[in-house]
């Protein structure tokens, strides 16, 4: 990759005459982070319905997409993160489980994608934590998309500044480096040699190799969606584990910067077509600030739609779900 | 007597030290910059203090999940203080709103209604996006520990 002069930077910045390949480069580093080691502390606020909850977050990165968190204050208090190898782990007191198992991401599609489904406009760089920084915002082209911005560290592109915004306009996140030190070189970050798997919740989404291994892990053809959102694809086919023994198929849409999931309810080999018998309940919303979420029924199979696009679109989407 | 430039320069690797992140030669100039410089070496024995007291505020949080499961055997899931304390406001969540109830689970088996079981898939949507970009990873995770708080 090429690097340009700090003088010609700034007159192609103001001149709005950006190359197209740094801007990906810049997109790049700011979602998946840099190639430069670092170490420093966050604050973050995230919205929910009673009001904005703060967090403070020790962060260090080992460039090679290793980051582990120390969270110090706030919900997550007390916990620490490690993100290696495509997973997501947490420490309790001396052991390690997995809590995610994330579906790899094909960055430069994201990246293209990205750009088809929003305007992104890179500002004139500013200072910020006494380093020079570049603004970086993503406008959605339709309007039931949520927006974004970063604040990149021009010589790393760290991501100092981070916020996501809800189609309505919110802001539902706001995280920001309030100091950060950039380090040598540092050994990668390993996952844990030893580590339980989360048995079931959140932490057991399981992303598998296609839709014929989803169908295989259980047992049912997926119902899905007629209607998908411009610029959306399949990004992930996998499965939930829930606490009572059933596997959740769950397929998951992408854009890039904007997500949609598609679980169905009672994926369970002793009791396909969980629910059959009672009639179809009214589909039933459930959307705040975070995400726009739905429950409905057809044909006595239960589908949840979770998404952060705006509520309008997702009941489109929920719609199209054949009978 | 370690110079100013050479305390940065450890400082800003002491967490990196303590993780086993350094290279051996890394490792090796921290150690004996520590025994050497006592500023240094507090500085490393506070955020040692650090991580201890996160461990005991970890500690602090490890309360069986009113729903667990006898018929399982515990699961380190549960355990975690991101995912733990669904408590009793589950469990009366889950008398009042569970909806139905597949024959052979547990009598005390965790929420399987609309209301309960949707939080978990909010944060199986939005830890995902961790991966995809789609998320702010910190976010993420206060996200997740936020919805499981009772």
């Amino acid at each position: 990759m090429r690097r340009i002069p700090a003088s010609i930077l700034g007159l192609l910045l103001c001149s709005g005459a950006w190359p197209s390949d740094d801007t990906e480069r810049l997109l790049a580093q700011a979602l998946w982070g840099p190639s430069t080691p670092y170490s420093g502390t966050q604050s973050s606020l995230v919205a929910t319905g009673a009001g904005d909850v703060r967090s403070i977050v020790r962060v260090e990165g080992d460039g090679r997409g290793g980051v582990r968190r120390t969270f110090l204050d706030g919900p997550a208090k007390g916990l620490v993160t490690l993100e290696a190898d495509g997973h997501i782990y947490s420490k309790s007191a001396a052991s390690w489980t997995e809590i995610g198992h994330m579906p790899s991401a094909d960055r430069a599609t994201a990246v293209r994608s990205i750009l088809q489904s929003y305007v992104v406009r890179i500002s004139t760089p500013s200072t910020f934590l006494g380093r020079r920084a570049i603004a970086i915002e993503a406008k959605p082209r339709h309007s039931f998309n949520p927006s974004r911005r970063w604040l990149v560290d021009a010589a790393t592109g760290l991501a100092l500044k981070d916020e996501m915004i809800a189609p309505n306009g919110s802001r539902r996140s706001l995280t920001q480096f309030t100091d950060v030190r950039f380090l040598g070189s540092v050994a990668a970050f390993e996952p844990p040699d030893a580590r339980a798997s989360a048995a079931y919740g959140p932490g057991s989404f399981e992303p598998l190799a296609s839709r014929e291994a989803m169908i295989r892990a259980t047992g049912i053809q997926p119902v899905l969606p007629k209607h998908v959102p411009q610029g959306y694809r399949v990004s992930a086919y996998g499965i939930v584990h829930a606490a009572n023994g059933r596997i959740m198929p769950a397929v998951r849409y992408t854009d890039g910067l904007s997500a949609f999931t598609v679980f169905e309810r009672g994926g369970n080999r002793r009791r396909r077509g969980y629910g059959w018998g009672r009639p179809e309940r009214e589909p039933e919303w459930r959307s705040d600030v975070q995400r726009s979420a739905v429950v409905v029924e057809r044909s006595g199979r239960s589908f949840v739609l979770i998404g952060d696009l705006a509520e309008s679109e997702l009941r489109r989407v929920a719609d199209s779900i054949p009978s | 007597m370690a110079m100013k430039g050479d305390c940065d320069w450890i400082r800003d690797r002491l967490a990196a030290f303590r993780s086993g992140w350094l290279d051996a030669g890394e490792s090796q100039r921290v150690q004996t910059h520590l025994e050497s410089c006592a500023a240094c070496s507090k500085e490393a024995e506070r955020d040692a203090d650090l991580v201890l007291a996160l461990g005991a505020a970890m500690a602090d949080e490890r309360v069986a999940p009113a729903w667990s499961p006898e018929a399982r055997p515990m699961r380190r899931w549960v355990l975690s203080p991101v995912f733990a304390l669904p408590g009793i406001a589950a469990v009366a969540l889950a008398a009042t709103l569970l909806w139905s109830r597949p024959s052979g689970e547990a009598p005390n088996a965790p929420p399987t209604s609309v209301e309960a079981a949707e939080p978990d898939l909010a944060s199986a949507h939005v830890m995902a996006g961790v991966a995809d970009g789609s998320s702010d990873p910190t976010r993420a995770i206060v996200l997740a520990a936020y919805r499981r708080k009772p």
